[in-house]
């Protein structure tokens, strides 16, 4: 397994995640509402809203998984925050760097995994919207367009939280 | 080729506004967003469009939209093809309207890559028929 790599900077990034307030909120309809269309849009059980913290990933919305976090090293996001754009595992099991992750040869037992990075506007990228399945899968351009869509809507979500956040302190 | 402008008409922001910004990126034509049907009226009062996506989930609202259409109160003509999404079955009127021109329906749920393709098969249609 490749553990999830730590770029020069991450402290940085970690301090930009952390200034936004939103790690270990409660789950919020407007981040929920996101992950529940993209599973039914693209037809995966799972979707979820990760934000990549310094030991850790963090599920702000989460569809069809049981678990609230898991360790930065195993986490898949953690590559995805680190590749242009879009991440796609097409099947893990054929991937050099992912065939014996624990999450892959585990609960949720993950074959399909695609990340759209949350890159805010100063240029941080804070984590990912998601999508996994137990079975391999393609993405063809129309769904990538469409989770692009989708995770520049999250971001303005992020951005709209604060927002709101400050507001009201 | 998708339309070149297009008016989605649709209640549920987060569907609507995905499934914009998407036919914007696809086809680099223009798409235009209304919340309700009579936001959606004005707008084709004010300008012509290549294509119309409308919620018929509005009831009355969306009917009178489509039969204005029929009658040529707007700017875009009464051959203006039109993607309804609908909930279940179809009154008297929308399968009249559905069958007055090159329009189509889905029934939801709807996925935007359905919409996408759907408005997609109407345009072609409509140049096959215009060529």
């Amino acid at each position: 397994m490749t553990p999830a790599p730590v770029l020069a900077d991450d402290r940085r990034r970690v301090l930009a995640l952390r200034s936004l307030d939103i790690l270990d909120t409660p789950a919020e309809e407007r981040f929920d509402k996101i992950a529940r269309f993209a599973a039914y849009e693209f037809g995966v059980p799972i979707a979820l809203v990760s934000l990549v913290d310094e030991n850790r990933q963090w599920f702000k919305a989460r569809v069809g998984l049981d678990i609230c976090e898991t360790g930065r090293d195993i986490s898949l996001c953690g590559h995805a925050i680190i590749e242009p754009n879009l991440f796609i595992i097409e099947d893990t099991l054929e991937s050099l760097h992912f065939h014996d992750n624990p999450l892959v040869t585990e609960h949720p037992h993950i074959r399909f995994y695609a990340g759209a990075q949350l890159r805010m506007p100063l240029g941080y990228v804070i984590g990912t919207l998601c999508l996994l399945d137990t079975v391999p899968r393609k993405m063809d351009a129309l769904s990538c367009t469409i989770f692009g869509v989708l995770r520049d809507q999250v971001v303005q979500q992020v951005l709209v939280a604060k927002s709101a956040a400050r507001e009201t302190a | 080729m998708i339309a070149r402008r297009l008016l989605l008409v649709h209640q549920d922001e987060l569907f609507r506004h995905t499934a914009a910004l998407t036919l914007g990126l696809v086809s680099g034509g223009r798409v235009d967003e209304a919340g309700d049907s009579v936001t959606g009226q004005y707008m084709m009062l004010a300008q012509s469009y290549d294509a119309l996506v409308l919620d018929l989930d509005e009831g009355e609202a969306a009917q009178v939209a489509l039969d204005r259409l029929r009658s040529s109160s707007f700017l875009s003509g009464p051959r203006t093809p039109v993607l309804l999404l609908a909930t279940a079955g179809l009154g008297a009127a929308t399968r009249e309207t559905l069958e007055a021109g090159p329009h189509r329906v889905l029934f939801k749920p709807v996925r935007v890559q359905d919409v996408a393709h759907a408005v997609q098969d109407l345009q072609s249609t409509r140049e096959a028929v215009a060529g």
